[in-house]
């Protein structure tokens, strides 16, 4: 037994991790030829196929629930870090630097720090409506997501009212703030609430109003179905139709997103952190994660319904046939058989090679281990652009979400720096704001817009 | 054939607003049980549990009533919440219903601006 | 090798499990809104039982009402109603609420309440329905939105009118409520 033991307890923590997972590896490669030979994985995989083919709405349901709801996680860490990084940027400092290189695992080991935290249930609470808060808040943030288009063919659900949807269910993330409020047992946790749930049910009314413009235009309420009238170039983006609906949405949703400066939710110099004071641990976490997971999805609207969604700004195959440049995108892998594999494990090292040697010789002083490694970097990064240069243009769903994503980030970076370089407002300019002004403003929009559709179906 | 697939589509949204609502709970509580596992729990002393007012003992009632203002805004949003759906459903045809849609909606919206006004004259909109 | 059509044994349609649940959430919300102690806990019931109720109109084939009933009760209401209550109340007010001392009354208004509805299903006799899928296709969104804003204009306009006095009457009282008091500071120290 010391044979094994011994060893083990001498080996490294990356060493006990990557051990098992050879040996795990060896052992499918294993089964799946035995399977091979004997003829038992045909069948099954076949057998699965039928599976999946006879019951595809289940699966693709299955599928997209889960995409959908692992994707807040990334998403919320990478927006959480883009934060650190610009503020810090803004603030002339250096921001996250030590976890991974510039500091980009930083979020992530945030987020599992918070996870071992201490999840404390202060003695006054409501305990049910304690926990439940999060939930609440959480769901109202991410069931929106559902009907948002992220590619050609790629969304959870098409639906036909997906924009009344979508308001209908964000507003259940007040019903979170107000229970959290409530049931900690704080003045300043419930006055927190009732000032968040006051700030967002008054800018709720702007936003919702400020898309009205875009219904008509296109007489739908279906997302998918505007993301494809604003087809084309950039000219065909509704902000460039709905500007004033464009910025009424923008400062709205800068509200409900509880962003500087209309930050008042969590305004720490007054109510200490507003309705999750009294909040700790995970329960906490997830206050955390909805805000960022609504700012994302609230970036993500905006870029639907006014920024184009998934089109490419400008169109480049006029271009592209002008130039006589025509791309076989119509590679299929599949048909290279047994040479792929070959090509898969020869190209690379070959490739390696081709790089490290010249390196090798014409940095004399370095040892052939380093040149090896740049050489690596150099052949994976060239290799990584080149796949993502074919994968764009073969698939319109890569390309989709090469854009749909750029967007709805540049999105995100504009909260970002704005929450660090705008004041606070006071709560009294931020509630008459939206009923004084913005309100007037959409409806201004709304009727405007009307009376130009009149106008052109008169003539 | 056409009332049919309509059917079919307008259930299957409600399996998958169901299913992703309770994906999304179910979600949320396994994060929470698990953090529940791997975190250090104490029981502190008697200030441990108590209201956090930045580290001094809590002051007066915690329950406090606060001023009407929040209430007169949430009456508000009821008010302009139905005219948003009703707008909605008018933007959504606007097409056919033109020039008479046009005056119905600049009426029904116009008789909810005297509200707004009405509030604005008072002073309500204002927070105090 | 697909799921079958219909629920083995039983022989209903899935659909019908949506139904059974979603009502029997409904109502035993609606219960624990009525019996419960706690009245936050009440308003958090009658939540649920709004989006129980959303659900049952989806599967009715109206989901342009569902959307209104989550939108406006869901989003509006229970918003309104929970802060109508935070309000109000506070740890040193009186633990039996208001209802408590009034549940017979309310007990014999609900009972009558159930036997008129019962007794008007039943008399009234229901056009037939030609397949359950075109009830749903005169109904889809596009259509109510055409007939309310053609042939039932009026009925819009009057809603306006209820909302507008909704609307001045809340801010009457406020109003009016405000003014014995005024100058005494409110706890949140804004007023």
């Amino acid at each position: 037994m010391s044979i094994i033991t011994r060893p083990w307890s001498r080996m490294t923590l990356a060493g006990k991790i990557i051990l098992p997972l050879l040996l795990l590896f060896v052992l499918l490669n294993i089964l799946i030829v035995a399977g091979q030979m004997t003829g038992v994985l045909p069948v099954l995989v076949n057998g699965l196929f039928q599976v999946i083919n006879d019951n595809v709405d289940i699966f693709r349901f299955i599928g997209a629930v889960t995409a959908l709801l692992l994707f807040t996680v990334p998403a919320a860490f990478v927006i959480i870090f883009m934060e650190m990084k610009l503020i810090a940027f803004i603030n002339l400092r250096l921001g996250p630097n030590r976890q991974g290189p510039w500091g980009v695992l930083s979020s992530t080991l945030h987020g599992f720090k918070v996870l071992a935290k201490e999840d404390f249930t202060p003695t006054g609470a409501d305990v049910p409506v304690f926990t439940l808060a999060p939930v609440v808040t959480y769901l109202g943030a991410v069931m929106t997501i559902m009907v948002i288009p992220f590619a050609p063919g790629l969304f959870g659900l098409d639906m036909n009212l997906g924009l009344l949807y979508f308001f209908a269910v964000a507003g259940l993330g007040v019903i979170g703030l107000m229970m959290g409020g409530w049931s900690s047992f704080n003045k300043y946790s419930l006055l927190g609430g009732l000032r968040a749930a006051a700030a967002i049910i008054s800018y709720e009314i702007p936003l919702t109003l400020a898309v009205v413009g875009v219904i008509m235009l296109t007489g739908t309420m279906s997302l998918n179905a505007i993301v494809l009238r604003q087809s084309g170039s950039f000219i065909d983006w509704f902000a460039f139709q709905q500007p004033l609906a464009f910025i009424i949405f923008f400062i709205a949703a800068t509200a409900e997103g509880g962003r500087t400066p209309f930050d008042l939710t969590e305004a720490d110099s007054e109510i200490v952190a507003g309705f999750a004071t009294e909040y700790s641990g995970m329960r906490f976490g997830f206050f955390f994660f909805a805000e960022y997971v609504n700012l994302f999805i609230l970036s993500a609207l905006m870029v639907t319904l006014f920024l184009g969604g998934w089109n490419a700004p400008l169109d480049i195959q006029p271009l592209l046939d002008w130039l006589h440049i025509t791309v076989n995108s119509a590679i299929d892998p599949g048909s290279l058989g047994i040479g792929l594999l070959w090509i898969i494990l020869l190209v690379p090292p070959l490739a390696i090679l081709a790089v490290t040697l010249p390196i090798w010789m014409i940095k004399s002083k370095w040892s052939f281990l380093k040149a090896f490694i740049v050489g690596f970097v150099i052949v994976n990064v060239i290799g990584g652009a080149i796949l993502a240069v074919w994968a764009y243009i073969t698939f319109p769903f890569v390309a989709g979400l090469f854009w749909f994503f750029g967007k709805a980030f540049t999105m995100v970076a504009l909260f970002v720096i704005m929450r660090g370089t705008l004041p606070r407002v006071r709560i009294d300019e931020l509630m008459g704001f939206a009923w004084k002004w913005l309100i007037p403003a959409a409806l201004l929009n709304l009727f405007v817009t009307a009376g130009a559709l009149l106008v052109l179906q008169a003539r | 054939m056409v009332g049919a697939s309509i059917e079919v589509q307008v259930t299957t949204g409600l399996w998958y607003v169901l299913g992703f609502a309770a994906a999304g709970v179910g979600f949320v509580f396994l994060t929470i049980g698990l953090a529940w596992l791997l975190s250090h729990r104490s029981k502190g002393d008697r200030h441990k549990g108590l209201p956090y007012e930045s580290g001094i003992d809590t002051y007066g009632d915690t329950w406090g009533r606060f001023g009407l203002s929040f209430y007169i805004y949430a009456l508000m949003f009821v008010a302009f919440d139905i005219e948003v759906i009703f707008i909605f459903l008018w933007a959504l045809v606007f097409r056919d219903v033109v020039l008479g849609g046009f005056i119905s909606m600049v009426m029904f919206v116009g008789i909810l601006l005297l509200g707004l006004g009405y509030a604005w004259r008072k002073g309500v909109l204002s927070w105090r | 090798m697909g799921l079958p059509q219909t629920i083995p044994l039983l022989g209903w349609s899935w659909d019908d499990v949506i139904f059974v649940v979603l009502s029997g959430v409904m109502l035993g919300s609606a219960l624990l809104v009525v019996l419960g102690r706690n009245i936050i806990r009440s308003g958090l019931f009658m939540i649920l039982s709004f989006a129980a109720l959303a659900g049952i109109y989806v599967l009715l084939g109206a989901p342009i009402v569902a959307a209104a009933q989550v939108l406006i009760y869901i989003g509006a209401i229970s918003v309104l109603i929970l802060f109508a209550i935070m309000l109000t109340q506070s740890k040193g007010g009186s633990a039996a609420l208001t209802f408590h001392h009034q549940a017979k009354a309310a007990g014999l208004a609900a009972g009558l309440l159930a036997l008129i509805l019962t007794v008007t299903v039943l008399w009234t006799t229901w056009p037939e329905a030609v397949a359950p899928g075109v009830a749903v296709a005169t109904a889809s969104t596009v259509v109510v939105a055409q007939l309310l804003f053609s042939n039932n204009t009026m009925a819009v306009e009057v809603i306006s009118v209820l909302l507008l006095a909704a609307v001045i009457g809340g801010v009457f009282l406020a109003k009016r409520e405000e003014a014995p008091d005024a100058g005494e500071p409110t706890p949140d120290g804004s007023a």
